[in-house]
This record gives structure tokens, sequence and C-alpha cells, in this order.
């Protein structure tokens, strides 16, 4: 469990019957089937669809005329280099 | 074909094809991603993300389908990224996009309000091939 978070989670009553299920078929606790869901749905490829691409392309319209500036006087992600800048 | 961050948006929006068709997708190095990723994330550029499309297209910018955009491993770009920083004025990012079109032999693709000042130079002594696209391409 060292790697684990604790969360408290609130559910519907359905949901929690749902985990109880589940979790009795499979001999488990409610947790571990919990975590099993989120694994499955994280695993789930993204797909793209037109909503999404709208959303993107209204992102990049405004993203592309700050790009340069966003990170400037960052050494990290700066453009150009930031030392040279200042000197 | 190695891209900008704004260049992987255009291509991830459907905006631009940048490959030919039997292409592979277009890549992006490490570097220009975590800016994307930074800024996507950075509520003081972005303001809250507030809509369905927002999140998902905030997933898809953390991990883009690899069927349409490429997130480099730097590991392989490190030691020619470094080499360029030594003898030119560049940054870190400018470098390792650079790198990425010396170690894998492609063109690399930048939209014109992204190109570093030195980036041309560069280009030019190590035969890197550096096309720079417009950040708003014609309709």
């Amino acid at each position: 469990m060292w790697c684990m978070q604790r969360t408290n989670v609130y559910l519907t009553e359905a949901q929690s019957e749902f985990l109880e299920t589940r979790a009795v078929a499979a001999g488990t606790t409610r947790s571990a089937v919990l975590r099993d869901l989120i694994d499955t749905a994280a695993a789930q490829p993204v797909t793209v669809d037109a909503q999404i691409q709208r959303a993107l392309a209204e992102f990049a319209d405004n993203y592309g005329g700050v790009s340069k500036r966003l990170f400037e006087n960052d050494p990290e992600l700066s453009i150009d280099p930031v030392e040279a800048e200042s000197r | 074909m190695i891209v900008d961050d704004h260049l992987a948006l255009s291509v991830l929006s459907g905006r631009r094809s940048l490959s030919e068709p039997g292409e592979q997708a277009p890549s992006i190095p490490w570097g220009f991603h975590f800016r994307l990723v930074r800024a996507v994330l950075d509520t003081r550029t972005r303001g809250r993300i507030s809509s369905r499309a927002d999140e998902q297209m905030r997933a898809v910018i953390m991990a883009p389908p690899a069927e349409l955009l490429r997130v480099l491993d730097p590991r392989h770009l490190t030691l020619t990224a470094a080499r360029l920083m030594a003898r030119y004025p560049v940054s870190v990012v400018g470098a390792e996009l650079l790198a990425a079109g010396i170690v894998l032999g492609v063109p690399v693709h930048v939209t014109d309000g992204n190109v570093g000042r030195s980036w041309h130079d560069i280009a030019l002594a190590e035969k890197i091939e550096l096309r720079v696209q417009p950040a708003n391409p014609p309709n």
C-alpha cells in the first residue's frame, strides 16, 4: 500500500451496489474493483472527435500568438536563450 | 518530420496534414511537448478548463494518439543537443528540436512566430532542413 494515496469518494447507492457486486463476484475488495475500472479507463486510446478538434483549433489560434513569448523568461522552455537576453 | 508545439496543435486539430499518405506521423521533441503540456495546465495562460471538450482536449495534448503525433524520447537527442548548445547560442528546447533533425535526418517544421534567432544559421551550418510554416495557413 506504500504507493497508494488514500482518497474519499462519494458514490450513489447504485454505484456502491455495483462495486459491492463486482467485488463479491471477483472475490476482491471494492477498492480493488475501483482501481481496476480506473486502470481500464486510463488505458483506453484517446480519440479526437470533431468537438475536440474544434477545441484544439481554438486553442491553437490563441497559442500561436503567444507561443514564443509564453516562456521567454524560462531558461528551460524559452525559444531563444534567456541568458543571452540579459547580457 | 519534426514539428514544434504550435504545428503539433494544428496537426492534432486536423487543420494541417503535414505528412504524405503512408508516411509516419509527425514527431514533436519532448521539450516542445513539455511546453505545450505546461501551457495547457497553466491557468494563468489558459484560464479555467471549462468544458468537457476542454478536458478531452487536454487529455489529447498530454497523451497524443501515436497515429497523429509521436513524442520523441529525449535520450536519443541529448548528446547532439548538448553539442549544439556548446557551439551555438541556442536554448534547450531549440537545441533538442534541431538535434532531432540531425539525428533522425528528417525536416524540421516550425511556425514563423516560433523561430529562434540562431536557428537558420545553425540549420545552414549543420545541414538541417528547417522549414518555416505560416502560423495561419491559407484556407
